[in-house]
């Protein structure tokens, strides 16, 4: 089983590392939109209008894909300077990448579509201009996945789909979607399951929006009602989808290595939030009470961060990771969560009752502070998406009891 | 087995340690007399004095083997593995930060009399809150008189010393300022005998009285500013060792409840097959590779010289004294009513993650040092 070493991690800091982040700074501070830094500095759910805009700022200066190699358009930047990268964006206010197409379709695409596909598909995840989405639970199939029956039957070159995908992030706001499909039911359930790419736009392809507790619309429904793609759009060997969903679920949880850095960030506000709810001698013991918990949560943060780097390391050096994506989004989930808690904590009292204005206006967006209580509403997902806290646990210990 | 701790360092000194660590657990486990276990430590202490594991880290221009952090941390977390109840951290690790603030020839001294003394902070340790700790005055014949009381100090059967930290007065022109002072007290100086304990987890305590304790003009290695660093860094770097073993014994520990529930069996099948215990069970291994990343980040974080940020420690104590002793609590639990007897392996591991939260400043503690700007 694969765990921390003391060598396996970068060191801190060398001068280049500090040139570097010097250079990451000024650019994101002279070229990121101040209503873009605003947006992710209130806390609010990003969507693709701060996104697309950012992308293509990012793109143009040729960062627009920091973890990817050179050879696919990527920085080829290593793991100390991407996790720089991470912090400086974080330090700053800028959306992190997005992560559908960067950090979860595209990897797959590398390693397992053909040259047509990384040709056609890649570039338009690095200069912003295509959003992704992805098909992956379904009503019957979400921790388990293998059992989803979204069927894709082959007709001469294509493939004719008839189903339905749903928790279907930013869904209403994609170009495409990348979707496991049944492609046969003969083998065991995780056999027959085959990933293919289409656009939104395909004849046949419908969104409804879910209302979701937080009272963002990020989520949705999609249905499929003889939607034709051609088969040329799957990605690998038909029926070998499971793999490279496994694939993708991996790079999805170490996506959390990258957002930590925005973690750290979104500690700071919270500290903020606390000062700026319970000023004064007043709110002292309250205040203190929740910096003590926030100083905790700090505290494993650290933890956080330091397996983080061990693992994007591990996974550019192509050894094994063990358990430790599991760990690392069990962990890192709940820690998210108890920050949200301490926020709601402060600024709860104040905003929770005056949620929405009934006088109009959807989320109350004149009370500074209020994205903390949509934010802690939405943030309940963590431990469920990419594999819930109680999926985790099983594959822990599994590894951990050899069955 | 799936699951077995690696070393934090691998090499000599860590097997060395854990060779000793295993094989002092077999001893202690035979032995339910306290007073015997305690004359074993005595004779597994002269083991670690015979290996010279005391002059690891004192230079060499003083005779030792001038070891950097990374060989203390090996040696430390190979004895953590059993949860070697012998104060290693203290002697070989904080001993040496301390002496760092003295004359080299004193430090020479010491080592050419094979001296390990024991370091003594309760001055400097404000989560103690006891109000009579040690306290030194320059007399003007140049002895010293200490007063005051010790408590708890970590030590072995019978050591050679002492190396008390604490503040004294008369030691400047000015006879009615204070300043920090590092001083020897022998074993055989002490007017009144140590009162020895054992602790929770099975280590050796000692309560000291200094009443009146007057000490030649040699007993003084050091005062001013570079003891006052010296005690930072020492307490720092005591915290640190601290987290270093608790992350090594629960490892041990949670390989050690991997094999009792893949082997004992319930309703005719292994314990293991049930889902609640796999899930406390991968909880646990989350807080291993949690505190395992915490202290492999401090590692990086220090210095070339060994010292280490004070507030990444004081975080790291914080996570450490909430996440072990919840661990340990789960280890009682996963094991049912074994959990709760002494003569499972693992309880010896479980009561040494119980006592790390008292070492070096507890949760409580920390916190307020790192909010003490908080108004």
């Amino acid at each position: 089983m694969d765990t921390l070493a003391v060598t396996n991690t970068p060191s801190p800091d060398t001068s280049d590392d500090a040139a570097f982040r010097e250079t990451l700074r000024q650019f994101c501070r002279t070229e990121c939109p101040g209503w873009i830094c605003d947006a992710v500095r209130s806390g609010g759910k990003l969507g693709r209008k701060q996104w697309e805009p950012w992308q293509r700022i990012l793109h143009k200066r040729g960062w627009g894909a920091p973890d990817w190699p050179a050879e696919f358009g990527g920085t080829g930047w290593t793991v100390r300077q991407r996790q720089i990268f991470g912090e400086v964006l974080a330090e700053c206010d800028c959306p992190p990448p997005h992560h559908q197409g960067l950090r979860h379709i595209g990897p797959v695409l590398m390693r397992f579509g053909t040259p047509e596909q990384q040709a056609r598909f890649l570039p338009g995840m690095i200069d912003g201009t295509n959003f992704w989405c992805q098909g992956y639970s379904e009503p019957g199939a979400g921790s388990d996945l293998a059992s989803l029956r979204t069927r894709a039957e082959r007709q001469g070159d294509e493939y004719v789909i008839n189903g339905q995908k749903t928790w279907t992030t930013g869904a209403h706001e994609a170009d495409w979607i990348y979707a496991l499909v049944r492609t046969s039911t003969e083998a065991k359930k995780q056999g027959g399951i085959t990933l293919v790419v289409l656009p939104m736009d395909s004849p046949g392809l419908t969104v409804r929006p879910i209302r979701t507790i937080d009272g963002w619309h990020h989520v949705n429904e999609v249905f499929f009602s003889d939607v034709r793609v051609p088969v040329a759009n799957r990605v690998g060997e038909e029926g070998q989808a499971w793999e490279y969903g496994k694939y993708l679920l991996q790079h999805e949880r170490l996506g959390l290595a990258a957002s930590l850095g925005q973690l750290a960030r979104t500690m700071d506000r919270t500290r903020t939030i606390i000062e700026r709810e319970l000023p004064g001698e007043a709110g002292l013991e309250r205040r203190r009470a929740l910096l003590e918990r926030l100083l905790m949560e700090e505290a494993e943060l650290v933890s956080m961060q330091e397996m983080a780097q061990h693992c994007v390391a591990a996974m550019v050096d192509g050894r094994s990771l063990g358990s430790l994506p599991s760990v690392l989004k069990l962990a890192s989930t709940e820690i998210v969560q108890r920050v949200s808690e301490i926020a709601l904590d402060a600024a709860g009292q104040r905003l929770a009752a005056r949620y929405t204005p009934l006088d109009g206006g959807g989320a109350n967006a004149e009370d500074e502070g209020v994205e903390a209580v949509h934010s802690f509403l939405y943030l309940r997902s963590r431990t469920i998406v990419a594999g819930t806290t109680e999926v985790q646990k099983n594959l822990i210990a599994r590894s951990l009891f050899g069955s | 087995m799936a699951f077995t701790p690696e070393p934090l360092i691998p090499g000599d000194l860590y097997d060395g340690a854990a060779r000793l660590a295993k094989q002092a657990a077999q001893e202690l486990a035979r032995l339910p007399d306290p007073a015997d276990r305690a004359a074993a430590l005595g004779r597994l202490w002269n083991q670690v004095q015979d290996l010279q594991w005391p002059m690891l880290m004192l230079p060499e221009a003083a005779g030792g083997a001038d070891g950097t952090l990374d060989d203390l941390v090996a040696l430390i977390d190979g004895a953590a593995r059993d949860a070697l109840p012998l104060p290693l951290a203290g002697v070989c690790g904080v001993t040496p930060m301390l002496l760092a603030a003295a004359d080299p020839a004193a430090t020479g001294l010491l080592a050419g009399e094979a001296l390990a003394p024991c370091p003594v902070l309760d001055a400097y340790a404000g989560w103690l809150g006891h109000a009579n700790t040690p306290r030194a005055v320059r007399m003007p014949d140049g002895t010293l008189r200490l007063d005051g009381t010790a408590t708890g100090v970590e030590t072995p059967f019978e050591t050679a010393g002492y190396l008390l930290a604490c503040p004294m007065n008369g030691g400047v022109d000015d006879g009615n300022a204070t300043e920090p002072a590092l001083v020897l007290v022998r074993r055989d100086q002490l007017s009144q005998p140590p009162r020895l304990f054992e602790r929770v987890d099975g280590r050796l305590a000692a309560d000291l009285s200094f009443a009146g304790l007057v000490l030649p003009a040699e007993a003084l290695l050091a005062r001013g500013p570079t003891v006052r660093r010296a005690v930072a860094a020492a307490l720092d770097l005591g915290a640190f060792l601290s987290c270093v073993e608790a992350q090594a014994a629960l490892g041990t520990a949670l390989e050690l409840v991997i094999a009792y529930l893949s082997d004992r069996k319930q309703f005719g099948v292994a314990l293991s097959s049930f889902q609640a215990l796999r899930h406390m069970v991968a909880e646990l291994y989350v807080v291993y590779e949690t505190l395992r990343a915490t202290v492999v980040h401090l590692l990086h974080a220090a210095s070339p010289a060994g010292t280490l940020p004070p507030r990444e420690v004081a975080l790291a104590k914080l996570h450490f004294g909430r996440a072990t002793r919840r661990a340990a609590e789960k280890i009682i639990q996963l094991h049912g009513g074994m959990g709760m007897t002494e003569e499972l392996p693992a309880t010896r591991l479980n009561k040494r993650l119980v006592m790390v939260e008292f070492e070096y400043g507890d949760t409580a503690w920390h916190a307020r040092q790192l909010l003490r700007d908080v108004a």
